[in-house]
């Protein structure tokens, strides 16, 4: 045989080898049956560690037997940004982890529906007797994870169990120092003074700071308007030529609860009345009066002029440069926003600044009488007790599912939701062949119970701005997450702007509801494939309106909008929504 | 004079052309199986477009819905102008895109330092390794209101603004056919290095004791001798100009720029894969569609080609 007839079959010979040895499906590791696969949304600040699997207090946990076993977990995580095309991949390739968290995922009993989740209402039953014990005790907790499907209630989720009081991770912030430094008083007129009390303590801010509304705290749209004033001059004075007061996610609205709840009873897209009917805003007076809103904002000068040009940035962070960088009066931020956390100390526009929470405000300027002084109807902020679910997924049943899921319930016990909130303690420390806690200063562990009983956290983790927390606590995975029984060590300025942030608890925005979840799958894709029209076309012209290209006022280009809203026949989804909204209706 | 019978189709002459180079059909099996399985196996998949596809119910179990997908894409609002925006993106490209390459080409050809054309042709071709998220990055940063390039725009009298967010015609189009001349120009340009390579350098030398100038026997020379790579290349081109390289779009547009950087890629995806579920059967029906565009704009234009350049063509 020639060389090259040789090299020929050779080449030819390694292809097949190497394209055989690829369809030969996943390593040996993938089919022991107690190792499994866990796709979370998202994971730890990867500076801590890449690999979720490395977490010391789930090392602990992965140290112990459960049901006479030991188990493994491996983590896929998405990248950033690309969790829903990751979901949607999986989905179609059929290619499935063990466990999967639900943050992009369809409701539960269209993924059943689908074949795409198992069933698991027999193992919760046997296996995990602290969440059945949950399940009946938190009706909330039992709609979303229980579905009546085909005659039979069917445990097709584990939910997140928030201990005893809701949370909230954003919400609207403003720099209370500008207000304090530039403002007067509304109705003296006298300066207002305000500062740090303690230079070292971020959270040691007082001031005597009153609003037109009356209170220490906005409370209206002209409170607002009013700091807005305060914030214009304050950036005039500090020479902030390339600034504005407040910015709006690129769209000009946010559908899911956000500003547009703030005019009346109403939201963008499909809601719930106070009648309990559904109803459709986006043609609404509400939706024209926040229209009429921001087109003042923004002539004003009030609003970001590019916020529809900032199409990359996440809604609770836009444009952070500037925000951070001191230039701007009030966004939508982070706990870590908060007090005097964003000071660079720097000689710069942040130096002394505090930054406080406020609640969305109720409108008193904007539209006709029916869309004032009505409380926030559609909000993001949840009371919701139920944190992120977990599906059990198709294919998972070759596992040895019953040691999964008591390795899960054990996160539900009293003594596992505080491993799974918290972290570690010194006696567990010493179990984990992980030197983690000590190289970041927690060598006595994450936490020690205070004299009121309630678990305090060290004071690294209290003022740490939310990364070595979650690297230190397994809160990824399901389990009850302890709340109340926490002494997070917050200060009163602190625990009053994230209570502020729940002022309005959501009444009629729809999204993420029991009544959705528990739609059919035919009803959910018409549901679905409304919505994206809608928003679609108001996506396409909603920044008109603001920005002035048209004239809100004018009654032809307002009919215009409703007319071609009108055509896309929401009157179809309101009574497919209807049914359920009736049957489940706590939002 | 008589005349010698071919016979290609026979069977023993394909026969015997595989016994005498079966290495050459044996490297030849993997790139088969490829395609059969990559490419003409999926082409079931073109059921979907005619189908409410779900995932669960497969292609057999999918209800049917004839043309209803095709007429959700034809009569959505924005379909015309994110046609009008493929066709004249694609006329763009197929004549700026396309013409830069060549014209590259010709100038590196025509460099007398081989140290310093190799060097130039080097970073020509880098751009076209760095990811479409990094260029679209990029573009966004230098063409944003404080950008570098829009400073300069400015400095020469033109308004201070971001570019990207810009909808007048053709402001976008341009931008975003220049970002692919300066991502795609050097790695473009090595088919007609090569071909210009090939041209026999008698030609030029006799055409240079006639007096040709350089300019003169780069037109009369070196581009009827490469003009049969420049027409197969068009073609390719054509055929793809309507589905290629869209998806860049998705990081550089916005909604205040819908309507002139929408493309029916662009518009599918927004329509298919927007705020509810995945529309498989849409995405299809549009993939479809766009295929059939495509594929009559090769087999015209190569059938053109065929006629205007005396039968150079790609087939």
């Amino acid at each position: 045989m020639k060389w090259n007839k040789k090299l020929a079959v050779i080449l030819f010979s390694g292809i097949i080898a190497i394209t055989a040895t690829a369809c030969g499906g996943s390593g040996g590791g993938a089919d022991d049956a107690h190792t499994y696969s866990v796709w979370l949304y998202n994971a730890q600040d990867s500076s801590y560690y890449t690999d979720y699997a490395e977490n010391p207090a789930l090392q602990y946990l992965l140290g112990k037997e459960w049901n006479g076993e030991k188990i493994s977990l491996e983590f896929l995580v998405p990248p950033l940004g690309s969790q829903q095309n990751n979901f949607e991949t999986m989905m179609t390739s059929g290619d499935f982890p063990t466990m999967m968290m639900n943050t992009v995922a369809d409701a539960a009993p269209k993924m059943y529906e689908s074949e795409m989740i198992l069933d698991i209402t027999e193992l919760v039953e046997t296996y995990m007797p602290n969440y059945s014990a949950l399940l009946a005790s938190n009706q909330e907790l039992r709609n979303k994870s229980v579905f009546h499907i085909d005659g039979e209630d069917r445990t097709l989720a584990l939910y997140i169990a928030n201990e005893n009081a809701p949370y909230h991770y954003t919400g609207m912030v403003y720099r209370r120092d500008w207000i304090a430094k530039y403002g007067t008083n509304p109705v003296t007129g006298e300066a207002f003074s305000g500062g740090y009390t303690d230079p070292e303590n971020v959270d040691s801010w007082e001031d005597n700071v009153v609003f037109p509304s009356g209170g220490t705290d906005p409370v209206y749209i002209s409170d607002w308007e009013w700091m807005f004033e305060i914030f214009t001059k304050a950036q005039e004075e500090l020479g902030i030529t390339d600034s504005y007061c407040t910015s709006i996610y690129y769209t000009g609205y946010d559908w899911s609860g956000g500003l547009t709840g703030s005019f009346g009873e109403s939201d963008m897209v499909w809601y719930k009345g106070s009648d309990g009917t559904v109803k459709y805003g986006g043609d609404s007076d509400s939706t024209r009066a926040y229209f009429q809103c921001l087109n003042k904002w923004y002539e004003n000068g009030w609003l970001d002029p590019d916020f529809n040009e900032r199409t990359g940035d996440m809604f609770y962070s836009i444009d952070a440069t500037s925000v951070r960088q001191g230039k701007v009066g009030m966004w939508q931020g982070l706990e870590s926003d908060l007090g005097g956390r964003l000071d660079l100390k720097d000689g710069g526009y942040t130096e002394g600044i505090y930054v406080s929470a406020c609640a969305w405000p109720i409108n008193d300027v904007y539209g006709t009488e029916s869309c004032k002084n009505v409380e926030p109807w559609c909000t993001s902020a949840s009371a919701s007790l139920v944190g992120p679910g977990f599906f059990i997924m198709e294919g998972a049943e070759e596992k040895d599912l019953a040691t999964l899921l008591t390795f899960l319930d054990y996160l539900y016990s009293e003594e596992g939701s505080v491993i799974r909130s918290l972290g570690l303690n010194t006696e567990q420390l010493a179990e984990v062949d992980s030197d983690f806690y000590e190289k970041y200063g927690l060598s006595q562990g994450a936490y020690t119970i205070g004299e009121d009983g309630r678990y305090a956290l060290d004071s690294i983790l209290s003022s740490d701005s939310g990364g070595l927390t979650v690297a230190v606590n397994v809160d990824k995975l399901p389990g009850v997450e302890l709340v109340g029984s926490v002494d997070y060590g917050y200060a009163p300025t602190y625990e009053h702007s994230m209570d502020l942030w729940l002022q309005h608890e959501n009444q009629g925005q729809l999204w993420g509801s029991d009544a959705l979840n528990n739609m059919s799958s035919e009803d959910s894709k018409t549901v679905s494939d409304a919505l994206t029209k809608v928003l679609n076309y108001m996506e396409l012209h909603a920044y008109e309106f603001i920005k002035g290209i048209k004239d809100i006022d004018d009654d032809k280009e307002w009919n215009t909008w409703c007319t071609m809203l009108g055509k896309m026949n929401y009157q179809k989804i309101i009574d497919i929504l209807q049914p359920y909204v009736d049957e489940y209706p706590d939002l | 004079m008589s005349k010698v019978k071919v016979s290609a189709g026979n069977k023993s002459g394909w026969k015997q052309d595989i016994h005498r180079n079966w290495p050459i059909y044996a490297m030849f099996l993997p790139c088969a199986i490829f395609l059969i399985v990559l490419c003409y196996i999926p082409m079931f998949g073109i059921v979907m477009a005619f189908e409410d596809f779900e995932v669960r119910k497969g292609f057999f179990g999918s209800t049917w819905v004839g043309w209803k997908n095709f007429i959700d894409l034809f009569s959505g609002g924005e379909f015309l102008s994110a046609l009008r925006n493929t066709v004249c993106i694609a006329l763009l490209k197929n004549t700026l895109g396309f013409v830069a390459p060549i014209v590259f080409a010709f100038l590196l050809s025509m460099l007398r330092s081989k140290k310093y054309k190799r060097t130039v042709q080097t970073f020509s071709y880098l751009p076209n390794f760095v990811a479409a998220v990094v260029v679209c990055s990029l573009m966004v940063e230098f063409f944003a209101k404080d950008g570098p390039i829009t400073m300069l725009l400015t400095k020469l009298g033109a308004e201070n603004q971001n570019w990207l967010a810009n909808n007048k015609i053709p402001v976008f189009w341009i931008l975003y056919v220049l970002m692919g001349i300066w991502q795609g120009i050097g790695w473009g340009s090595i088919m007609y290095v090569a071909a210009i390579s090939t041209v026999n350098g008698d030609l030029h030398e006799a055409a240079a004791i006639d007096g040709a100038s350089r300019l003169q026997r780069m037109v009369k020379i070196t581009l009827p001798c490469i003009m049969p790579t420049i027409i197969m290349m068009f073609v390719t081109n054509i055929g793809l100009s309507f589905a290629a390289g869209y998806d860049s779009i998705l990081l550089l547009y916005m909604p205040s720029t819908y309507n002139v950087a929408d493309t029916v890629y662009t518009y599918t995806y927004r329509l298919a894969f927007g705020s509810g579920g995945a529309n498989y059967g849409l995405s299809a029906a549009s993939g479809l569609f766009q295929s059939v565009v495509g594929t009559a704009l090769l087999l015209t234009s190569n059938y053109l080609s065929k006629k205007v350049s005396d039968g150079a063509s790609l087939f």
